[in-house]
């Protein structure tokens, strides 16, 4: 069921919400999980029940594991087998689904393997779910899991915001909040503020990011020779879709999670106002980065600087800034988990390079933190420090673009077509805006102008019907730039409501943007819902869902 | 060894890893507030104090920690398992 649907809103979301809150009160919080496990079930169901069986699987599998894990009496070791058997058990699911067809088709296509297996579809959400409890394992194994009900278990897999695609949840912020009685009663405020960041997020999808998908699709669906101005504005647009699309997506599930008394983490925090690349990833998909550096970067950071200690070797910033040291701490730590991150999104060599690059983005950032540490941040404002940061985030918003690029296209060969056309080696592109015998008045600069047209007059015809809209959405591109560079976003402005689990300090809003339950704000949101409403059921996905 | 004296030490474990001689170090301070305190500080912290107090830190612990009062805490408590 997606959020954006008639189904999901007028029916599954009300049932569900008055449904839970009267058994709650009536028959006492087990019932009121109970519905929301079925709830859950019904919600991934919708999509293609069969896969129900295969989330059941799971689950059972997992749990019964970490029974074995967590066994009370400390006189009997965990068998460290078990663990390694569990996690791989979860990994071959992934594999099985995710990477092994596609593998087998690129050998297929290269010759290497002659019978065609064909695909399989993919169970939507699989990697958040396997993901979720894989985690779960790792902290049975640590000796950290303290709640063992299965009937919290299965919620906080399975509780449905989450679910398909995040925020990736850690059991130790969820669990205890499903036991807590407290969240099974009713309480108008949770109503008022999951409603408003529901909304806000629906907005994001259904007007921001969805007015700009065509646009985003165009050059990447055919990107050789893609002109300099048509190449940037579909790397914009798409950048700009992809935030707004999976954002907004994270927002409604933390919206969600409110209306029913359960507070999820923070996902996104205004990640394109981000002044570097580390600063960037604390900010894009933040539980996505919290899970890798819980579960690959710590380990295996922690495991090199052991053995340097060992060793006898230095393990302090100083040590960090010889080459030898700077390469063992800093770029293999970080390339391990950025290379296993960049897999993550999919099978083929274009998210391996989407994950290089950040890699080599994030060890550049730590080589210049080590070479000019960071002097604490001034109060006052500036016209020096205001130029910096304009300037860093000009830089860092770049870099993170040139590795969407990557993270979109549908090959390497692609990505480079259209990286190639951003440089301008595929012509101007410029529609132009006069007369083309006026430029002949121009001498040498005119002519320039006139080869330059004409040279990408032949490739643009296959973007001539998107000529005339190119103006039209290079102004909405624009727009949503000005949003995700230039407002505060809307859990600044919820901020008094701490509407989702965050560990940073988020800065507060002016007053008149400060989000208050009175009758405006609920005219404007019941405004906007019905504004979103007639954008229902037009597009069928959500960008993360594939992964 | 009571709380004061191992958060004394731990602020100047902390101090020299962050290369900042002049923190200041309080049982409520975050890496949040304190530049320069990242993914790749916090690690270098945890090896410098478990080779300082003799312990091991689990990954998993590290992450539960909330701020430096905390760690002090964890700390303590090993400490008192080492001996016992």
């Amino acid at each position: 069921m997606l959020f954006n649907s008639t189904v999901f809103l007028f029916w599954f979301l009300p049932i569900a919400c008055v449904s839970y809150y009267v058994l709650g009160h009536l028959a006492g919080s087990s019932s009121a999980k109970m519905l929301l496990c079925v709830a859950s079930f019904v919600f991934y169901g919708w999509w293609n029940p069969w896969f129900v069986l295969l989330l059941v699987g799971s689950i059972a599998f997992n749990y019964t594991l970490s029974l074995y894990l967590t066994g009370d009496d400390d006189a009997k070791p965990v068998e460290p087998w078990l663990f390694a058997a569990g996690i791989a058990a979860n990994l071959l699911l992934l594999i099985y689904y995710k990477y092994l067809f596609h593998v087998l088709e690129l050998l297929h296509a290269l010759g290497w393997v002659r019978v065609d297996y064909g695909s399989v579809i993919l169970p939507i959400g699989i990697s958040f779910f396997t993901f979720t409890q894989i985690g779960y394992l790792v902290d049975c194994r640590q000796g950290l899991v303290r709640e063992r009900n299965l009937l919290d278990y299965v919620l906080f897999v399975t509780f449905f915001p989450h679910l398909i695609a995040g925020p990736i949840l850690h059991h130790r912020e969820i669990m205890p909040q499903f036991a807590n009685e407290a969240t099974y009663r009713f309480r108008a405020e949770n109503l008022a503020v999951g409603l408003t960041l529901f909304c806000a997020g629906l907005i994001k999808k259904v007007l921001l990011a969805d007015s700009i998908a065509g646009w985003a699709e165009a050059g990447f669906v055919n990107p050789s020779g893609v002109p300099f101005i048509n190449a940037w504005s579909t790397v914009l647009a798409y950048s700009m879709q992809l935030y707004f699309d999976f954002s907004g997506y994270s927002d409604m599930a933390i919206g969600l999670g409110i209306m029913f008394g359960v507070k999820l983490p923070l996902n996104f925090n205004s990640p394109y106002k981000s002044t570097s690349i580390i600063d960037f990833w604390q900010r894009w998909h933040m539980t996505l980065t919290r899970y890798l550096t819980l579960l690959l970067y710590n380990p295996t950071a922690l495991w090199i600087a052991r053995i340097r200690q060992a060793r006898g070797y230095a393990v302090n910033r100083q040590a960090a800034s010889t080459p030898g040291g700077f390469a063992t701490m800093i770029v293999v730590p970080t390339a391990f988990t950025m290379f296993l991150a960049g897999i993550w999104h999919g099978a083929g060599f274009q998210f391996i390079v989407y994950g290089l690059l950040h890699a080599a983005y994030l060890s550049l950032n730590h080589a210049w933190r080590i070479i000019r540490p960071p002097s604490p941040a001034s109060e006052k404002f500036s016209r020096a420090t205001a130029i910096s940061i304009s300037w860093r985030m000009l830089l860092t918003y770049n870099a993170v673009l040139v590795a969407q690029v990557y993270f979109r296209a549908n090959s390497t060969a692609d990505a480079g077509s259209l990286l190639a056309g951003m440089i301008g080696l595929h012509g101007a592109g410029f529609p132009l805006p006069v007369p083309l015998g006026t430029l002949q008045v121009l001498g040498p600069v005119g002519n320039f102008l006139l080869d330059s047209h004409t040279a990408t007059v032949g490739l643009r015809s296959a973007y001539n019907d998107l000529t005339r809209p190119l103006f039209m959405n290079s102004l909405v591109t624009v727009g949503l730039g000005v949003i995700a560079f230039g407002t505060p976003n809307v859990y600044q402005m919820l901020n008094k409501w701490s509407p989702a689990l965050s560990k940073i300090k988020l800065q507060a809003t002016t007053r008149w943007l400060t989000w208050e339950p009175s009758w405006p704000s609920a005219i404007a949101v019941g405004m906007l819902l019905s504004i979103a409403t007639l954008f229902f059921d037009r597009t069928g996905r959500f960008l993360y869902f594939q992964f | 060894m009571d709380d004061q004296a191992i958060l004394t030490q731990v602020s100047a474990i902390l101090r020299e890893v962050l290369d900042l001689p002049d923190l200041t170090v309080t049982p409520s301070t975050t890496a949040e507030n304190v530049e320069g305190w990242d993914s790749f500080a916090h690690i270098n912290l945890v090896v410098a104090i478990e080779t300082h107090f003799g312990i091991k830190i689990h990954t998993a612990e590290i992450e539960e920690l909330k701020n430096v009062g905390e760690l002090v805490q964890l700390v303590a408590e090993k400490l008192k398992h080492k001996k016992g």
